[in-house]
């Protein structure tokens, strides 16, 4: 794990202490199932991080599992998204992030998803 | 020319009778969300398709999608036209639209991404040709005329917007009646800067139903 990633701990226990909010953004996903690889790059390191939505629950594990997409992007980036500092929709549609699809699909429709879930979050830690 | 106006207040108005979706399909300058608003929630999955989230307009229900969904007020859009294409494709073949009708705000011109939108509605499309009457955009409506004879897309209808404001819309309108389309005009009025004014697009509706 990167060491820089310690630094979005207080907005990790912040987005873990809004329950409520969390919950109602979670109930979006319910009879959802998707997951995604998340890859964060940093001077020829990689952290990879799958997340995955299963009927209205996040679960989040280290490492490379099947996914249905990846996303890849700085570290920093990531950090800059999570503290506010940088929108994901403005991130991914400048090439900050690129998304590859694994099922057939358009990456623009995981890029869709992932732009509204992501919008939500920042609601939550603004 | 007023695509977006003409399109919006068409779909308002056809929403009164219909199941209305409405696709603002201008993705590197989104305009239709700020005559019919933005959904609260964004667009979710269900199954294997997206499912577009709903606005309220005039007091009726729409299923809505936008690229201004998608991107911050502002923040202007620099990609490249092979991206755009895989948006249209998304907004178009893998999203559950749940409707009688789509009414599509197409990209300006005939540059890629009309001529793919085209192709992939081709089928089941018919068009309207929103034109303001002068000479400048008469070759433009010759070339879109010839674009939809080519992909086989019915016109259905021709829209001289803003009528009342060029002198040669007599001439515009004689030009164009060769087309074989109904021809609807709409005047320009203060009315129509000020938001939704679907009443004023009854005929529009008629005719294209």
């Amino acid at each position: 794990m990167n060491p820089k990633l310690l630094s979005i701990i207080p907005k990790l226990v912040k987005l873990s202490l809004s329950q409520w909010q969390v919950r109602r953004l979670l109930e979006q996903y319910k009879g959802v199932s998707r997951s995604c690889q998340l890859i964060l790059r940093d001077d020829g390191d990689e952290t990879a991080i799958w997340i995955g939505i299963e009927d209205g629950e996040i679960k989040v594990k280290i490492g490379r599992y099947p996914a249905t997409n990846t996303v890849t992007m700085d570290v920093d980036v990531f950090i800059d998204i999570v503290k506010g500092r940088v929108d994901f929709r403005t991130a991914l549609w400048h090439g900050a992030i690129q998304v590859e699809s694994h099922d057939g699909r358009p990456w623009a429709y995981h890029g869709f998803l992932w732009a509204g879930f992501w919008d939500m979050v920042a609601q939550i830690l603004r | 020319m007023g695509k977006t106006t003409v399109s919006t207040n068409l779909a308002t108005k056809l929403s009164e009778k219909f199941r209305i979706g409405f696709i603002d399909l201008d993705i590197y300058g989104p305009n239709a969300h700020l005559l019919l608003g933005l959904p609260e929630v964004p667009a979710v999955e269900q199954g294997d398709m997206l499912v577009p989230p709903k606005i309220e307009a005039n007091g009726k229900e729409m299923q809505f999608m936008s690229m201004a969904m998608f991107l911050p007020e502002g923040v202007g859009l620099a990609i490249k036209a092979e991206f755009v294409l895989d948006i249209v494709k998304t907004i178009i073949q893998f999203t559950r639209w749940d409707c009688d009708l789509i009414v599509v705000d197409a990209p300006p011109g005939s540059l890629d991404v009309v001529n793919y939108t085209l192709d992939l509605v081709a089928p089941r499309a018919k068009a309207i040709l929103v034109t303001e009457p002068h000479r400048m955009s008469l070759s433009d409506c010759l070339r879109l005329y010839d674009i939809l004879k080519l992909k086989e897309i019915e016109l259905s209808a021709i829209v001289l917007n803003k009528y009342n404001l060029f002198k040669d819309a007599e001439a515009f309108e004689a030009e164009v009646s060769r087309f074989g389309a109904p021809i609807v005009k709409i005047r320009w009025s203060e009315e129509l800067q000020s938001g939704l004014q679907p009443d004023l697009f009854e005929e529009l509706a008629e005719v294209v139903v």
